[in-house]
C-alpha cells in the first residue's frame, strides 16, 4: 500500500515505462488493459485450480484413503491375531478356553468385514484389488484348516498340530503378506496425497503470479500518472490492494495448512504405521511361541523366526519412545525367555502352562503379556489416528476457505484495474 | 500385471459375447465380472516332492557292545559316567513328542509311549522307581538332530524310533536292538495300491525328510519310479494323505500303526515289510560304560516286560522280542 502511495507522489524522475508506453496514448492504454486482464485471468485461473487440487488431496486423505488405510490395517492386524488365537486355543488342550475361541471368531469376522469394506472402497486400484482378492479367497481355506485342527485336537490326535501348522504356514506365506502389502500400498497412497497436499511448487507459482500482477498494476499506475498527470487512479490502487491482501491471507493460510499436514504426518500417519507394524510383530512373537510348543519343538523355524521378529519389534519400539510400550515389550520377552527355560529343562507342561494360563505374577503368562503389549500399542495406534484425523481436518478446513475465494478476489482486482484504465480510454472518444 | 490385464480383457470379451448371445442379464457397459479365482494349493510348511537321488543302501550294523554282567544296584554305581550320573541325580534323554503310541503327549500333556517306557526302565535301573519326574529329564529332539544331540552331549541317550545303521554308528554308539520295525505302506480306503512295492509305481508317496524310509522309497525297483514327497513331521504326511495331495505314506510299520489309529479311513497295505528297521538307543560315541549298562537293562526288559509294553502300546499279540547281537560274539557284517 505504502509503495503505491509513494509511487503516486513521486516526481518526474520515474524512468520510461518501456514498450507499453510507446506509440499513441489510446493504443498504449489498450495494450495496458490487455496485459493486466491477461495476467489477472491467468493468476485467477491458476490459483483456483491449484488450491482446488490441494483441497481435494486433503479431502482424499481424510475421506478416501484414510478409511482404506484403516480397513487394510484392521484386516492385517486381525489376521495376525487369528494366527495366535488359533494356536493358543489348541495348545490349551482338547477344549479351548471360551475367551480364546471368542477372540478367534472376532478376528475372523473383523478380517472378513474389513476386506469386504476395503473392496467396496476401491475399484480403480488394480494392485489393491488383487491383494484384497488373495485375502478374500484365502480366508475360507484358512478357517477350514483351523477347524479341522480343532476337531482332530478334540479327538486327541497328534495330527491336529500338523493341520494347524499347515493353516498357519498358509496364512503366513500367502494371506498375511497380501494383507500387509494392501496395507503398505494404501499407506504409500496416503503419503503421496499428503505430499501433494503440501507441495511447495504450486505455492511458489501462486506467489510469483501475485507478484507479477502487483508489478503490472504498479507499472500501469506509474504510466497513467505520467501520461495523464493524475496522482492516483483509485480503481488501480484498489486492485493493487486487493491482490496484496489476498496474497498475504492466502500465504498465511496455506502455510498454516501445511503445518497441519506436517503434523498429520509426524504425529499421525508415521506413528500409526510404526505402531501397527509393532502390533503385528508382537502378535507374531506370541504365535511363534505357541506354535513351537504345539508342534512339540519339531519345527525349529518358529524360534528362528521369533528371534528375528523380536529384533525388529525392539527396533521399532526404540524409534517411537513410549514407556508403556517399552515395559510391555520387556514383559513379553521375559515371558518368552521363561518358556524357553522351561523347555530346556524338560518341563514342557510348565512351559505350556505359562503359554496358555492367565497368571498375574511376573513373568506374566503369555496371554497377559501379549495382551498388555497389544493394548499399549492399540492405544498408541488410536491416538495417532485421532491426531491424523484432527490435523487433516484442520488443514482441509483452512484450505477450503481459499477455494474459489482467491480466484474471485484476483478476478475482481483485474476487473477493477481494467475499469480504471477504460475510464481513461473513454476520454479519447 | 499385463497378464492380469489380458485376463480382464478376455473376461470383458466373454461378457460381451454372453450379452450378444442374450444369455446374460448384465446390461452392456454394466459391472464387469471378475475372473473366478483358482483354488489355492495349501501344503504343510517344508513339504514337497523330492528329486535328489537316494544314497546306496547301508549294511546291517546291529551288533552292540556286550551288556554288563550284572546290573549295579541303585546308589552304588561303578566309577565312570554312571557314577557321574548318580551324583548329578538325573539323566537327560532325547525324545520325540509327536509319534503316536511311541512318544507323544497324552491328554494331560504328559509324554507317554513305547520309547518313553523303555527310557523309564533305564532311569529306574539308575535311580530307582521313585521321583522319576526328577530323575528322567525329557528333551525334545527333532528327528534330523538325533545323532547330533547325543554327540554334542545335549542328551545322554536318544530313544526316538531310531533305526540302527552303519552310517550312524560313525557318529554314535547304539544299544542292542529293542524293536524290529519294517517299512510298509499306508493308503486311504479304496486306494488302487493293493500290493507293495509294485503298486507304488508312479505314485506320490510321503515320508519324513532325512529318514531312511525316504531313501528306501527312492531305491524301490519299480517303473515308473515312486514320486517321493518329503515332509517335516510324520503328521504332515498324514495331513497330505488326508487331503489327497499324496497317494500313500511309507515308513516304519510302527509309525503307520499310530497314524492308522488316528483315521478310520486309512489302512496298511497287506504284505511283508520291504525293509528291516532295527531300533536302538543312541548313546555318545566312546561312552561304552553307559552303552553296556543300557544293554544290560534291555536284557532284563526283554525277559520281564517287553511283551507287556508291546500289548500296552502296539498290538494285542506280541511277537518274540528281537534277539540282540553283540560285538564280542558276532563280528560286524
Amino acid at each position: 500500500m505504502s509503495a503505491v502511495v509513494e509511487a503516486g507522489t513521486a516526481s518526474t524522475s520515474v524512468t520510461h515505462p518501456g514498450f507499453l508506453g510507446v506509440g499513441s496514448t489510446p493504443r498504449s492504454l489498450r495494450r495496458w488493459i490487455t496485459v493486466i486482464a491477461v495476467v489477472a485471468a491467468l493468476v485467477a485461473a491458476t490459483a483456483t485450480v491449484l488450491i482446488a487440487q490441494r483441497s481435494s488431496a486433503l479431502a482424499r486423505s481424510a475421506a478416501g484413503t484414510e478409511p482404506l488405510v484403516l480397513d487394510t490395517q484392521m484386516a492385517y492386524t486381525a489376521l495376525s491375531d487369528a494366527d495366535s488365537s488359533a494356536a493358543g486355543g489348541l495348545l490349551a488342550g482338547p477344549i479351548p478356553p471360551a475367551a480364546v475361541v471368542a477372540q478367534y471368531r472376532r478376528d475372523i469376522a473383523t478380517a472378513a468385514s474389513s476386506v469386504s469394506s476395503a473392496q467396496q472402497l476401491t475399484s480403480a486400484d488394480q494392485k489393491l484389488s488383487a491383494e484384497l482378492q488373495t485375502v478374500a479367497v484365502g480366508l475360507p481355506f484358512y478357517t477350514g484348516l483351523v477347524e479341522r485342527a480343532s476337531s482332530e485336537n478334540r479327538l486327541g490326535y497328534p495330527v491336529a498340530s500338523a493341520y494347524l501348522g499347515e493353516a498357519s504356514g498358509y496364512l503366513r506365506s500367502t494371506i498375511l503378506p497380501a494383507a500387509g502389502s494392501a496395507y503398505s500400498h494404501e499407506l504409500a497412497v496416503l503419503g503421496a496425497n499428503q505430499r501433494q497436499a503440501s507441495q511447495a511448487g504450486p505455492v511458489a507459482a501462486l506467489l510469483l503470479g501475485a507478484v507479477a500482477l502487483v508489478v503490472a498494476l504498479l507499472a500501469a499506475q506509474l504510466w497513467v500518472r505520467r501520461r495523464f498527470h493524475r496522482t492516483l487512479n483509485v480503481l488501480l490502487v484498489a486492485a493493487t490492494a486487493i491482490v496484496i491482501v489476498t496474497g498475504v491471507v492466502a500465504g498465511f493460510t496455506i502455510s498454516a495448512a501445511d503445518g497441519a499436514v506436517a503434523s498429520a504426518r509426524s504425529s499421525g500417519s508415521v506413528p500409526l504405521a510404526a505402531d501397527t507394524q509393532a502390533r503385528i510383530l508382537a502378535l507374531q512373537v506370541r504365535a511363534d511361541d505357541e506354535l513351537t510348543l504345539l508342534t512339540r519343538e519339531s519345527v525349529p523355524g518358529y524360534q528362528t523366526d521369533l528371534a528375528s521378529t523380536v529384533v525388529r519389534l525392539e527396533k521399532i519400539v526404540h524409534s517411537q519412545p513410549d514407556s508403556r510400550v517399552t515395559r510391555a515389550v520387556q514383559a513379553l520377552t521375559s515371558t518368552h525367555a521363561r518358556i524357553r527355560e522351561y523347555v530346556a529343562d524338560g518341563e514342557y507342561v510348565s512351559a505350556v502352562a505359562l503359554a496358555v494360563t492367565p497368571t498375574t505374577q511376573p513373568p506374566a503368562g503369555l496371554p497377559q503379556a501379549s495382551q498388555a503389549l497389544d493394548d499399549a500399542l492399540s492405544a498408541a495406534v488410536a491416538s495417532a489416528q485421532t491426531s491424523f484425523e484432527t490435523s487433516t481436518a484442520a488443514a482441509h478446513e483452512r484450505v477450503g476457505v481459499l477455494v474459489g475465494g482467491v480466484g474471485a478476489a484476483v478476478t475482481m482486482a483485474g476487473l477493477l484495474a481494467v475499469l480504471g484504465l477504460l475510464a481513461r480510454l473513454r476520454e479519447y472518444r | 500385471m499385463t497378464r492380469r490385464e489380458r485376463m480382464a480383457r478376455a473376461t470383458m470379451g466373454a461378457s460381451v459375447l454372453l450379452v450378444l448371445a442374450g444369455l446374460s442379464g448384465c446390461a452392456a457397459g454394466g459391472a464387469m465380472t471378475a475372473a473366478p479365482a483358482a483354488a489355492p494349493v495349501v501344503i504343510p510348511p517344508g513339504a514337497g516332492p523330492v528329486t535328489k537321488p537316494p544314497p546306496a543302501p547301508g549294511r546291517s550294523c546291529t551288533a552292540s557292545l556286550p551288556p554288563m554282567k550284572s546290573l549295579p544296584t541303585v546308589g552304588h554305581m561303578p566309577p565312570g559316567y554312571l557314577l557321574t550320573l548318580q551324583k548329578r541325580g538325573h539323566i537327560n534323554v532325547g525324545v520325540d513328542q509327536n509319534t503316536y503310541r511311541w512318544a507323544y503327549r497324552d491328554g494331560s500333556g504328559q509324554l507317554v509311549g513305547f520309547d518313553i517306557d523303555m527310557l523309564r526302565q533305564v532311569a529306574i535301573a539308575l535311580f530307582g522307581p521313585a521321583h522319576l519326574d526328577k530323575t528322567l529329564r525329557f528333551v525334545v529332539v527333532p528327528n534330523t538332530d538325533r545323532s547330533a544331540a547325543v554327540a554334542s552331549g545335549q542328551v545322554d541317550i536318544v530313544a526316538e524310533t531310531m533305526t540302527i545303521t552303519c552310517a550312524r554308528w560313525k557318529d554314535v554308539n547304539f544299544s542292542s536292538v529293542y524293536y524290529e520295525a519294517g517299512q510298509r505302506v499306508l493308503v486311504p480306503a479304496g486306494s488302487p495300491i493293493t500290493s507293495v512295492p509294485g503298486g507304488l509305481a508312479g505314485r506320490r508317496v510321503c515320508a519324513v525328510a532325512g529318514s531312511t524310509s525316504l531313501d528306501t522309497l527312492g531305491r524301490l525297483p519299480v517303473t515308473p519310479p515312486v514320486i517321493r514327497w518329503q515332509a517335516t513331521n510324520q503328521t504332515d504326511c498324514l495331513v497330505l494323505l488326508q487331503q489327497g495331495q499324496v497317494d500313500a505314506i511309507s515308513t516304519d510299520d510302527t509309525i503307520l500303526v499310530g497314524m492308522a489309529a488316528q483315521d478310520p479311513a486309512v489302512h496298511l497295505v497287506p504284505g511283508a515289510a520291504f525293509s528291516r528297521e532295527p531300533y536302538g538307543m543312541a548313546i555318545a560315541k566312546g561312552n561304552s560304560q553307559l552303552t553296556e549298562f543300557v544293554n544290560a537293562v534291555l536284557e532284563k526288559v526283554r525277559i520281564s516286560m517287553w511283551a507287556h509294553l508291546y500289548t500296552k502300546w502296539i498290538g494285542p499279540v506280541p511277537p518274540p522280542p528281537p534277539t540282540p547281537t553283540y560285538l564280542s560274539n558276532v563280528s560286524q557284517s
